[in-house]
């Protein structure tokens, strides 16, 4: 990686700092810096010119163009359970959950899976920040057209407001973990800053697209819920320091098919029947939209 | 086999040697294998860890849900008190509850916590309650309204706790510690449900005392929980029998000096009707300048008589902006002011007695210093006559001057009663024959035949902040209340009972309609005019009114038989022009104004 300048005091910096150990001067976040190295962008352009090429080959220039237009559109979303988010839109846990917070009864419900997550995610993430100094204030979400979320990780869709993000974000075109198990690092021109999302969609996803697809067919395109998480397809998006339920521009939340189960000790019909309406009020007080579906 | 429980995440660690488990509260027969680091990782934030030693997967299941059910139920007792969510989201929490308001074991954990300390001024137990009987959520109301009953209770356990010297426990950390046990152990809630019996208090106190477990986590059991019990002798039973049920959250903190407390609308009357405890309680503004508006409460307690030159002692030369003696008997109060001191003990303001937000020329009455033993609040037998409309109150003058009064009470009524003071008189009628003209005639026939004063400041309510029209009304009350106000007229008071559905309302009328003297002590009659009401009972609807009461009832433009029978027994006709000195006169005779 190109050594980096701080802009006010020129000296070199390091890359896991967040302000200039020199003069103190605020630096953006590593991820950020990592995506924006001009190695990563050329690569990201070269593989950004040649499927526009390739469109164009095949008939398909036009709608990739209104992918494109499409993709500079999208939201950074996130899902989260019921569970989760009440807390956060309460205000008594203002941040959300990070990986490691997350990593809850799901996660060890799906320790069987064939990817060990809690040592690859660590690895991925040193990969994406260039070390693993600021790995416990990363978050995840996923670009989305429609605005909804995986199901894989709850009923509610969180929709991030851009401003509040987009100088933090850096996208990775796939789930970093999964992609650091198999390849053991992130090949050259497939992250991007939030402002080069666009091409990273059009580089990963435009051999897909041919001249009779659809527009509305796009939004599945970009995400799409496999039968686990693993199999999710997405781009992933790693933002970098706290977030609160301000952060969010709008909530909306999938009434669960099923009540939440009780125990056979006490059998409760209601259970968990108060939440949805819960975060819908907390959400109010905070100035954040909410919807119920 | 051991294992660590959350109810917060709802999930069970199970460990054997080198095996790890987790279990879920969802899913409690699958239990699914983990790593110790994970479970780590899992459990790291979560603060409700429950270790259990040597149990079985049967006794963790039934632990596990034993504790998250118990964890849901405080969540949603909290969400219920909570003021700021909107009744749909109260209603919703409310059904929840009800499903787990019905099994004692969880009640008794969620009290455990929530009656170690009293509820904060800003838990919304009226809106708790509320949201269980829209959704008829039977026994969770009826928890709350035990919680609420018993708050007087919980403050009394609380505040002996917090005097317990710190020698007794070490120092404050270990005092953090044992506290925690003790809420864990649910001995602050055995006490309060003790009802601070002594029989059961000390029942308590020997269970504790014979408990190895108990001893072993709170060093110097026995010690800290005598020096508990005794000062709970000191305050219990006063606090014992204060009535709150009525009332909103209690405010009043025993022995606590500078403690502030929400100006809630009224919030300061559950000290009403105290008079009937060998306790008297004084609670008195302290505005941290002289008239400032910024004001904290400090509440002090007398316990076997009213000793008003200790209270100044504590806070010498003091200026009040108000003088709020709840439930005092006012001639006990009487007596102490009149009684002779030296003067320099006993500066007293009642500073801007009735200043409504800033219009000083609104004063009812004048800055009065009581200094000696001929003073008092209202020297020249002023009377005052306050009319509530829908957004005014008006205060009569002397200048309206009427020479015809309205009504007629028996003689014989009148004996019968002589004996007993009436203390309410409700003045109602059909819409139309002139109820307020009556009313306003039955005050200025008052003030003809009794010689009383009236002031008419007329303010427009909506002009003023509800903080300043509580100040004023309270106020009003007060001087009721010592027995100042012959007489008080309040009209109108229909326009809000009509809404009598919202508490807050109730609170407002509570003092109005449930104020209690002792016959003769306080010598003030509240007369209670309203339209539009045919009997007794829709012009105050029963369930406003706490406690029996004696009443006349005057019905306007009734048939005899429309009215209840008190109407039946004292009918008032309205004659037009004919003047009706007796009652007034028989009023003054019984009452001896």
């Amino acid at each position: 990686m190109t050594p980096e300048l701080c802009e006010h005091c020129t000296f070199e910096i390091p890359l896991d700092w967040r302000y200039c150990p020199h003069c103190c001067h605020g630096l953006l976040c590593p991820n950020v810096r990592k995506a924006k190295d001009q190695a990563e962008k050329d690569a990201l352009d070269q593989r950004y010119q040649a499927a526009v090429v390739d469109a164009n080959s095949r008939g398909a220039g036009a709608v990739v163009q209104e992918f494109e237009s499409h993709v500079l559109a999208t939201k950074a979303v996130m899902g989260v359970t019921i569970g989760k988010l009440l807390p956060i839109a309460k205000g008594s846990q203002d941040l959300f959950a990070t990986y490691y917070d997350l990593i809850d009864l799901k996660f060890l419900a799906e320790s069987s899976d064939p990817i060990e997550w809690h040592t690859r995610r660590p690895q991925a993430e040193i990969e994406l920040m260039g070390s693993d100094k600021h790995k416990n204030e990363l978050y995840y979400a996923c670009l989305s057209i429609d605005g909804t979320s995986l199901p894989h990780y709850g009923e509610c869709t969180v929709v991030l407001a851009e401003r509040m993000i987009g100088h933090r974000a850096s996208l990775l075109s796939e789930n970093s973990a999964v992609a650091y198990h198999r390849d053991h690092g992130f090949a050259p021109g497939h992250r991007a800053t939030w402002a080069d999302r666009a091409k990273l969609c059009v580089a990963k996803l435009a051999s897909a697209l041919s001249s009779t697809v659809q527009s509305y067919q796009f939004a599945k395109l970009l995400m799409k819920a496999g039968a686990t998480s693993i199999e999710d397809e997405f781009v992933e998006i790693q933002i970098l320091g706290d977030m609160t339920i301000k952060t969010a521009e709008r909530v909306e939340i999938r009434s669960p098919k099923t009540p939440k189960a009780s125990s056979a000790k006490r059998p409760r019909t209601r259970r968990g029947s108060k939440d949805e309406v819960l975060i819908q009020d907390y959400c109010r007080q905070q100035g954040v939209p909410c919807e119920l579906k | 086999m051991r294992a660590v429980l959350s109810g917060r995440a709802a999930v069970a660690l199970l460990n054997e040697g080198d095996v790890w488990q987790s279990m879920t509260y969802e899913a409690p027969e699958q239990l699914t294998p983990c790593h110790a680091a994970e479970a780590e990782v899992l459990l790291r934030n979560v603060h409700d860890l429950i270790w259990l030693d040597d149990v079985s997967i049967d006794e963790v299941r039934d632990r596990l849900a034993d504790v998250v059910d118990t964890a849901e139920a405080l969540d949603c007792v909290l969400y219920l008190l909570d003021g700021s969510l909107q009744p749909v989201t109260r209603d919703a929490v409310a059904l929840e509850f009800e499903e787990l308001a019905i099994w004692p074991e969880i009640v008794e954990q969620v009290e455990s916590v929530l009656l170690a300390s009293p509820l904060p001024s800003s838990a919304d137990m009226i809106g708790a309650i509320d949201a269980c009987t829209r959704t008829e959520s039977s026994a969770a109301a009826k928890l709350f309204r035990q919680w609420q009953s018993l708050q007087s209770i919980v403050v009394a356990v609380f505040n002996a706790w917090l005097q317990i010297p710190l020698d007794k426990f070490g120092d404050t950390q270990q005092r953090t510690a044992i506290h925690g046990h003790l809420i864990n152990y649910g001995v602050f809630a055995t006490l309060v449900r003790s009802g601070l019996d002594a029989s059961a208090v000390s029942a308590t106190q020997l269970s504790l005392c014979s408990n190895s477990q108990f001893k072993r986590d709170v060093p110097n059991a026995v010690r800290i929980t005598s020096a508990w019990v005794r000062l709970l002798g000191d305050v219990g039973w006063a606090a014992k029998s204060m009535p709150f049920g009525e009332f909103a959250a209690p405010p009043i903190l025993l022995h606590l000096p500078s403690v502030r407390i929400k100006s809630g609308p009224f919030a300061h009357y559950v000290h009403l009707n105290l008079y009937h405890n060998r306790a008297y309680y004084f609670a008195l503004e302290l505005p941290s300048n002289t008239y400032g508006k910024s004001v904290r409460t400090q509440v002090l307690k007398f316990p076997t008589a009213i000793d008003l030159s200790a209270a100044l002692q504590h806070i010498p030369n003091i200026a009040f902006t108000s003088l709020m003696i709840r439930a005092i008997s006012a001639a006990a109060l009487q007596r102490e002011l009149l009684d002779p001191k030296p003067a320099a003990q006993r500066k007293l303001f009642l500073a801007h007695g009735l200043q409504v937000g800033n219009r000083s020329n609104y004063h009812i009455f004048d800055h009065v210093e009581v200094t000696g033993p001929t003073a008092s609040f209202m020297s020249d037998n002023q009377g005052v006559m306050v009319s509530f409309l829908r957004d005014e109150i008006v205060f009569c003058s002397d200048e309206l001057v009427f020479d015809e009064a309205v009504g007629d009470v028996s003689g014989k009524s009148i004996g019968e009663t002589a004996s007993f003071a009436p203390w309410r008189i409700s003045v109602f009628g059909l819409r139309g024959p002139g109820n307020r003209t009556a009313f306003q005639r039955l005050g200025a026939s008052a003030a003809n035949e009794m010689s009383f004063k009236f002031v008419e400041p007329s303010l427009r309510l909506a002009e003023y902040s509800a903080a300043d029209l509580e100040l004023a009304s309270n106020r009003i009350f007060d001087t009721m209340l010592e027995g100042n106000l012959p007489i008080v007229f309040f009209d109108e008071l229909n326009a809000m009972i009509p809404q009598s559905d919202d508490f807050g309302l109730k609170k407002w009328l509570g003092p109005i309609l449930n104020v209690q003297f002792r016959n003769h002590d306080a010598r003030v009659i509240r007369i209670l005019g309203g339209g539009a009401s045919t009997s007794n009972e829709t012009f105050v609807p029963p369930d406003l009114v706490v406690s029996e009461q004696s009443c006349f009832s005057v019905g306007l433009g009734l048939p005899p038989t429309i009215g209840g029978p008190l109407i039946r027994q004292h009918p008032l006709t309205v004659e037009k022009g004919k003047v009706q000195k007796t009652f007034w006169g028989r009023i003054r005779d019984m009452f001896g104004f």
